[in-house]
C-alpha cells in the first residue's frame, strides 16, 4: 500500500485562505515569521480545496509576478479556491489571461487609463472631492464610507466608463456583493435561491454580476450607435486578430473595470482616513512642511495595501526560496507582506507620511498585470489629501473600524469619524 | 562595458557602467539612481521608465514598436527624442549614450 511522499515542506502556521482571520486583522506577526523563516511556504486547506504556495518575501513575490512562463495566471487569479476550466473560462478578463492575449487586451484600455487622459480628469475630480468635504468638514460625527469614500471613485469610474450617473448606486451594490461574498452583511436575499451550479459559472460565482451585465449590454448597444469618448467606446470598437470582442469578452471586461476601479481606491482612501486618526503627528506634518503629496500618496497606498494577495498557477517545477513548487501548484503573492518587508521599507510597521524609499506593491509585484488604474487611483488619492489639508486639523475616530470579511481585499466597510476643521 | 551618462530629474549626472544584454531601464536601477519607478517591471506596459535620448549611439539595434509608441502617447511628457529605457538593449555601440530622465506623469 502506498501512502504517498512524505513531503518535508515550511507550512502557514495559520490559514491565510481563512477569510475571518482578515477580518480581524491582516495577520502581521505570522507574516513576520514566514519572511524571516520562510518566504515561500505551504499552507494546507481542510475545505475540500487543494493547498497553496504564499509566498511573503518582497523579492519572491516579484520573481513570481515577473515571471509569466513560469507562474501563469489563466487558471483563477484573485481567488485561492481550485477553479476548473470552464469556470475559468467562463469568467475569464484581462486579469486571467498571459501574454501574448493579456497584452493585446490591454492594449484596448490602456490609452484611456493612461497619465495622459487621467491628468485631464483632475479639475472633476478636484470638484467633486471639495463639494462633498465642504459637506462634511466641522459638521460632527459622520460615517465615512457611505458619505465619502464610497462616493469619490465611483463618480471618477462613472466618468471614464460612460456609465449613468443614475446607476452609480447600482455599481456601488453590484461590487459591494461580487466582493463581499464570503461576509455575511453582503448577502442579498434576491440572490439567495440562485443555483449553485450556475454560480460556479458566473464571475466571482456570484448573481449580481448578471445584473452588472445587462448594465454592460444595455451601454455597448448605445456607443455602437453613438460613439462616445470612454472606456465602452473603446470596447465596442475593439478588434482583436482582426475579429471585434465576443459578447463574453466585453461584458467580462466590463464588469472587471466596474469591481477594480471601485473597491481598491475606496478601501484606500477609507484606510487613509483611519491611518491620519491613528497618526496625528503625520498629519500635522504633512501639513506643516508642505510634504509631496505624491510620497503620501505612496506611504498611503503602502500603508492600505487593498489587495491582499494575487494568485497564479505553476506551468512547471520551480525551486524559489528552497521550496520546490510543482507544476499546477497555486501560488499566492501575498502584498500584504511584502508591502512591510524590512529589507525594502525602514520602519516598515510604521505609518511615515513622507517616507522616500517606498518601492510598494499594492498595484502588484511588477510585471504585465501591473495595475491598470494606477493613474487615476493616485489622482484621486493625491486629490483627497491636498483638499483635506487645508480644511481639516485634524481625524478623529468615533467608533472601531468596522472591517470586510474577505481573504482577497483588505477592505473597510463601515468607519464614523469625525474631521475637525483647521 | 559600456558606459551611460544620466542626468536625474534633479539635475545629477551620473556616468554608469551598463551590462550588455541588460536593458537601460535595469542598467539606470542598478546603478542606484532611483528616479525610474519602471512599475511594470520592463514589460513594455506602464511607460514609468520613460527617458529623452541625448544622441543615438547604440540606438539603431532597439527600434520602437507599436506598443512603446502606444505607451509613450499616453505620457503628457511625450517629446520626439522619448524612449522608454526597458526597451533599449544596452550593447558595446552604446557607450556615451547621454539620457534623461523624463518627469514623472
Amino acid at each position: 500500500m502506498s501512502i504517498g511522499a512524505v513531503v518535508d515542506r515550511p507550512t502557514t502556521h495559520i490559514d491565510l485562505s481563512d477569510a475571518g482571520i482578515w477580518q480581524r486583522a491582516v495577520p502581521a506577526e505570522e507574516f513576520a515569521r514566514l519572511r524571516r523563516d520562510a518566504p515561500v511556504a505551504w499552507n494546507e486547506r481542510h475545505d475540500g480545496h487543494r493547498g497553496f504556495w504564499a509566498v511573503t518575501g518582497y523579492d519572491e513575490v516579484v520573481a513570481v509576478s515577473r515571471d509569466t512562463d513560469a507562474f501563469s495566471s489563466r487558471d483563477g487569479v484573485i481567488s485561492l479556491d481550485d477553479f476548473d476550466t470552464a469556470q475559468s473560462d467562463a469568467r475569464r478578463t484581462l486579469l486571467e489571461m498571459d501574454p501574448p492575449q493579456h497584452t493585446a487586451m490591454r492594449k484596448i484600455t490602456w490609452q484611456g487609463f493612461g497619465p495622459r487622459a487621467i491628468a485631464r480628469l483632475e479639475a472633476d475630480v478636484r470638484k467633486r472631492t471639495a463639494a462633498l468635504l465642504d459637506g462634511l468638514v466641522g459638521g460632527g460625527s459622520f460615517e465615512a464610507v457611505s458619505r465619502l469614500t464610497k462616493q469619490i471613485p465611483i463618480a471618477t469610474l462613472c466618468g471614464i466608463l460612460g456609465v449613468p450617473d443614475s446607476r452609480r448606486d447600482d455599481m456601488i451594490r453590484w461590487s459591494d456583493l461580487l466582493i463581499g461574498s464570503d461576509d455575511p452583511d453582503f448577502i442579498d436575499p434576491a440572490y439567495v435561491a440562485f443555483p449553485e451550479e450556475e454560480r460556479r459559472l458566473l464571475p466571482f460565482g456570484h448573481p449580481a454580476s448578471l445584473d452588472a451585465f445587462a448594465l454592460g449590454r444595455e451601454l455597448a448597444e448605445a456607443r455602437r450607435r453613438e460613439p462616445r469618448d470612454d472606456i465602452v467606446t473603446a470596447l465596442v470598437r475593439a478588434e482583436i486578430d482582426g475579429r471585434p470582442l465576443s459578447e463574453d469578452e466585453f461584458l467580462n471586461y466590463f464588469l472587471m473595470l466596474v469591481v477594480a476601479g471601485n473597491e481598491t481606491t475606496r478601501h484606500t482612501m477609507s484606510h487613509m482616513l483611519v491611518a491620519l486618526a491613528t497618526n496625528p503627528a503625520e498629519w500635522e506634518r504633512f501639513r506643516a512642511e508642505g510634504t509631496n503629496p505624491k510620497l503620501a500618496v505612496a506611504e498611503t497606498l503602502r500603508w492600505a495595501t487593498p489587495v491582499h494577495f494575487v494568485r497564479r498557477i505553476a506551468t512547471r517545477r520551480v525551486t524559489l526560496a528552497n521550496a520546490v513548487i510543482e507544476a499546477g501548484d497555486k501560488v499566492a503573492m501575498y502584498f500584504a507582506s511584502a508591502n512591510r518587508d524590512a529589507a525594502w521599507f525602514d520602519q516598515p510597521d510604521s505609518f511615515c507620511i513622507d517616507r522616500e524609499r517606498n518601492p510598494h506593491m499594492a498595484f502588484g509585484g511588477g510585471g504585465p498585470h501591473f495595475c491598470l488604474g494606477n493613474f487615476v487611483a493616485q489622482l484621486q488619492l493625491r486629490i483627497l489629501l491636498e483638499e483635506l489639508g487645508p480644511r481639516v486639523r485634524a481625524v478623529e475616530l468615533d467608533g472601531p473600524v468596522d472591517r470586510l470579511r474577505s481573504n482577497h481585499i483588505h477592505g473597510i466597510k463601515a468607519v464614523t469619524v469625525t474631521l475637525l476643521p483647521a | 562595458m559600456p558606459r551611460i551618462i544620466v542626468n536625474t530629474r534633479k539635475g545629477d549626472e551620473y556616468v554608469i557602467d551598463a551590462r550588455p544584454g541588460a536593458s537601460v531601464m535595469e542598467a539606470i536601477r542598478d546603478s542606484g539612481i532611483d528616479e525610474l519607478l519602471a512599475l511594470c517591471g520592463g514589460c513594455c506596459s506602464c511607460a514609468t521608465c520613460h527617458i529623452y535620448v541625448g544622441n543615438d549611439r547604440g540606438l539603431s539595434t532597439s527600434p520602437m514598436s507599436g506598443d512603446e509608441n502606444d505607451l509613450l502617447d499616453s505620457s503628457g511628457y511625450r517629446t520626439e527624442r522619448s524612449r522608454l529605457s526597458c526597451q533599449l538593449l544596452v550593447s558595446e555601440e552604446m557607450n556615451g549614450l547621454q539620457v534623461l530622465i523624463a518627469p514623472e506623469d
